[in-house]
């Protein structure tokens, strides 16, 4: 990746090349994570990956090629999502489909009530807790990876994590856990 | 308490509270209750089962490309205007120099830089020098204008150093003007040899 970077960048088209590279490879994980951290407002998510893209055109000088590319995209698409929380509040608002449960039998409607809110419970969280837990539960990134993301220790990064848990735990201990699965893959 | 923040996610992630050895239990105990371990760990679990739309990465849009300027191309109506102006501009400001008036104070002295193109003094009195009779043609050629006042000068005739000597001093401006005026005319037809006198001096015997 530094090498596309430092190779087409010599000249505007080979630099537009580069960037539609960079694009095909990163823009779909790029569109999860602002799909999960903008409360699946697609549209705007689809919004922000454009606008990274071209803030990555005008910011390339500030990569540094040490580290890795994608923590500073991904860096990058953390404080655009943090912008966004400090223009426009906490973007709360679930879309209408969370909210039906009508032809669902009573477990699966338990099991998607308790999905709704832990879904509203994320994205209640404060910015710098949502970006980590998304990271690490919803996008799987490690906890260096998100170290280097959110350019801050890893110390920093698990207490972050455990009490973002700790909250939507707060919040969701009405539930009866009892459809918790076996499904761990934390390392 | 940082490094039991630290130790608490680690046993979180890693173990069921069931699994966790009497030290670790105790560790734990510590600090959150077994429920709400247990909840943590259910909640980490159910994060997989959210649901988020898959949507499709729109096509990028690539910011135009700039050119460097000397690399970019015009087109030729451009060229020709520009070119235009050029012609214009050169035949408007070739060879003239800025004016330079020096006004110094006196109205009735001001002076304009030699060759200006702009202005053209013309005083209030132009002196005349009227042709006289025995100018010659050449002199009759330096003829100014008056505009205002008129200065005639008066002059006497020279020495007459003609043969006849017609010694007619009575021979005054007037008559010298009529023969400026002449118009060609042979002698016979001009009026103005009324005025001659008619003496026999001029008869040849």
């Amino acid at each position: 990746m530094v090498q596309i970077m430092d190779h087409h960048s010599r000249s505007a088209e080979k630099a537009n090349a580069a960037l539609v590279e960079l694009h095909a490879r990163y823009s779909k994980k790029l569109l999860g994570y602002f799909i999960k951290m903008l409360n699946k407002d697609v549209n705007l998510a689809q919004d922000f990956v454009q606008e990274l893209f071209l803030k990555i055109m005008e910011k390339k000088h500030l990569f540094d090629p040490e580290k890795k590319f994608y923590s500073w995209i991904f860096a990058i698409a953390s404080n655009m999502c943090k912008t966004a929380y400090r223009h426009h509040g906490k973007l709360v608002e679930l879309n209408a489909e969370n909210t039906r449960f009508s032809s669902l039998d009573e477990n699966t409607f338990e099991k998607k009530q308790f999905l709704s809110a832990l879904q509203k419970s994320i994205d209640e969280l404060e910015h710098y807790h949502k970006t980590v837990f998304v990271l690490r539960y919803l996008e799987h990134f490690s906890l260096n990876e998100i170290a280097d993301i959110t350019e801050s220790s890893l110390g920093t990064v698990k207490s972050r994590l455990f009490y973002a848990t700790r909250k939507i735990t707060e919040r969701l201990k009405h539930y009866d856990p009892s459809f918790e699965t076996q499904l761990f893959k934390l390392n | 308490m940082e490094d039991h923040i630290s130790q608490l996610f680690d046993l979180i992630a890693s173990k069921a509270y069931r699994s966790l050895t009497n030290e670790e239990k105790a560790f734990v105990d510590q600090h959150i209750s077994p429920e709400e371990y247990e909840m943590q760990r259910s909640i980490i679990a159910s994060t997989e089962e959210l649901e988020y739309p898959d949507a499709i990465p729109l096509a990028l849009e690539t910011p135009p490309v700039s050119q460097p300027i000397l690399m970019r191309t015009i087109p030729l109506y451009q060229v020709l205007i520009g070119a235009a102006c050029l012609l214009v501009g050169f035949f408007l400001f070739s060879g003239k120099k800025a004016l330079d008036v020096n006004f110094s104070g006196d109205p009735f002295n001001i002076s304009v830089q030699h060759n200006s193109p702009v202005i053209q003094v013309i005083h209030d009195t132009v002196f005349k020098s009227l042709p006289l009779l025995k100018s010659t043609s050449a002199a009759l050629s330096n003829m100014s204008y008056v505009i205002d006042t008129v200065y005639v000068l008066n002059e006497q005739y020279a020495a007459n150093t003609r043969m006849l000597d017609a010694s007619v001093p009575s021979l005054n401006l007037k008559l010298n003007e009529s023969l400026v005026q002449s118009s060609g005319l042979s002698a016979k037809d001009d009026k103005s040899t009324t005025l001659l006198p008619k003496s026999q001096e001029f008869t040849m015997k």
